[in-house]
């Protein structure tokens, strides 16, 4: 079960780095099923805690977020995305409910839709961690002859 | 004499921001795209984002398209319009262990656990004009990711292995017992709700805590806090600081999912953090290294560095220097407030000032009055 859930959240990551052209498409395969918005996108602020290298907690600022709560079948769906992205924010709550339900096409066909969209931000970002990992440097101490 | 308001002047008013608007509008260049402000201009943006204290590149894109790149102003825009949203929730704390790493370099130790890596940076380069520039186009930007893009490309490139995560360089230190543990200097005891200040629901107070500091630092302007560190660095203190580790790149921000209440990603911002080692020799105590901390929205390497040099300056035992008088440093580091403040002395002061006026016109008639005695000269 937690691993079918990390795979939940990993997926409506995916979401929020989707174009609104494939959010809209996956918002189209979703259309047969039916989805009622129990909380409707809103936007808010998350606050930001982070930690220092004392181990003190403290606030690092605001980041605005959009939420959104669904429910398909009786399963509870929820996302949170940074920026106002009310679209995607329904996708992803949508996506959340409908992975823990029993309906297996139509959670295959959505699996399917998110892994073509994941492998291509994966291909951009292992691009750029390659450029970046060719910045590695060496430096030698210049020692006086 | 307490201030006192004017009235009236609507109609002024209301055409001065219609030429304001003009000013900027007036050329005949395209108008600027948010989406190409928020790509092109990122340093701006994240810049605006980190003082303004809101994590929105496109708002930050917007407000800086509306000021017409006062960082100021923009900052300012993000501040009032995060006052019109609910606060839904606040994320875990974490370290920043986890932070995707797109640069981090030390300056104390050549080899560090990891390695060193150089990523986005211009420390290294001329500050020469790049004429090229002028005739910028979409096809030689696809020309340049090419070339860019051509060794990297399997099997030409092969990747040394790149760690998702970067040990600490600190770690080092820590381990061989040459750190200072605890925080130096005066902390009170106790910290507010639920052991974080946050400044944006209670006002600072002093002596503030750890927690209080650091907010208040991450969202200073960078030039108020430059101020104060180089006055520090330049002598006007005593740290001499030696960058640990400096480390730009992406912390993922996790909320607890409130259906099955697990840590949940939600997506990453960008940060630069600022690690400075200092030596420090206490009374009686044996010398250890002690820590400054920077961490901040955005990549703003100097506000980082600063934020660090300030929090270790800060934890002097007494403070003699502005850069170590924490009071000092967190009431003047607010680039709104400061802003704010200076920017008000251009409203009308009518009444106030005819009351100095009249002040003074009687204190000159009064020594008028006794210069005209005998045996006092009258200078005026």
């Amino acid at each position: 079960m937690a691993d079918s859930e990390e795979k939940r959240m990993d997926f409506q990551l995916v979401i929020t780095k989707m174009d609104d052209s494939s959010v809209k498409e996956l918002m189209q395969l979703l259309s047969t099923e039916k989805i009622i918005i129990t909380k409707s996108p809103e936007k808010g602020l998350l606050m930001m805690s982070a930690r220092d290298s004392f181990d003190t907690d403290f606030y690092l600022g605001e980041i605005l977020v959009t939420e959104a709560a669904v429910e398909s079948q009786g399963l509870k769906g929820y996302a949170m995305v940074m920026g106002d992205e009310p679209g995607k924010t329904l996708a992803a709550a949508s996506v959340d409910a409908i992975l823990q339900a029993d309906n297996g096409d139509l959670k295959q066909a959505v699996m399917d839709f998110i892994a073509v969209q994941a492998k291509e931000t994966t291909e951009a970002d292992e691009m750029e961690r390659r450029l970046i990992a060719k910045t590695r440097v060496s430096f030698e101490t210049m020692v006086e002859g | 004499m307490g201030y006192v308001a004017v009235k009236g002047g609507t109609e002024a008013i209301e055409n001065a921001g219609k030429l304001l608007t003009y000013e900027r509008i007036k050329g005949n260049s395209e108008p600027l795209g948010v989406e190409q402000i928020k790509e092109q201009l990122n340093f701006l943006v994240d810049r605006v984002m980190g003082e303004g204290s809101l994590y929105a590149p496109d708002l930050a894109a917007l407000a800086i398209k509306q000021s017409a790149g006062d960082t100021f102003e923009a900052s300012f825009m993000l501040r009032a319009y995060r006052t019109t949203l609910p606060r839904v929730g606040y994320s875990i704390p974490k370290s920043t262990k986890e932070m995707r790493v797109i640069r981090r370099i030390s300056a104390a130790f050549k080899d560090i656990p990891g390695g060193q890596i150089l990523g986005p940076t211009s420390d290294y380069t001329l500050r020469l004009l790049d004429f090229e520039l002028l005739n910028d186009s979409k096809g030689k930007r696809e020309e340049c990711i090419r070339e860019l893009f051509k060794d990297i490309e399997p099997p030409a490139f092969s990747l040394q292995p790149f760690p998702e995560s970067f040990p600490r360089v600190i770690e080092v230190l820590r381990k061989e017992g040459l750190l200072a543990e605890a925080v130096g200097g005066k902390q009170p005891a106790v910290n507010n709700q639920n052991g974080i200040f946050d400044m944006t629901r209670q006002s600072l107070t002093f002596p503030a805590s750890r927690s209080a500091a650091m907010q208040t630092m991450a969202r200073g302007e960078t030039g108020g806090l430059l101020l104060l560190a180089y006055s520090n660095m330049r002598g006007y203190g005593d740290i001499h600081p030696t960058i640990g580790e400096l480390r730009v790149g992406y912390l993922p921000v996790k909320i607890k999912h409130p259906h099955t209440s697990k840590p949940y990603t939600i997506g990453e911002v960008k940060v630069t953090e600022a690690e400075v080692i200092a030596k420090f020799t206490a009374k009686n105590k044996k010398p250890k290294f002690t820590l400054g901390y920077g961490l901040c929205f955005g990549h703003n390497e100097t506000k980082a560095i600063s934020m660090a040099v300030l929090d270790r300056a800060m934890q002097a035992e007494e403070p003699k220097m502005a850069s170590e008088n924490k009071e000092f440093v967190l009431s003047h580091i607010d680039g709104i407030e400061s802003m704010g403040f200076c920017n008000h002395y251009k409203l009308p002061h009518y009444v106030t000032f005819q009351s100095d006026l009249d002040r003074l016109k009687k204190a000159q008639e009064e020594t008028r009055a006794e210069s005209l005695e005998s045996g006092v000269r009258d200078e005026v």
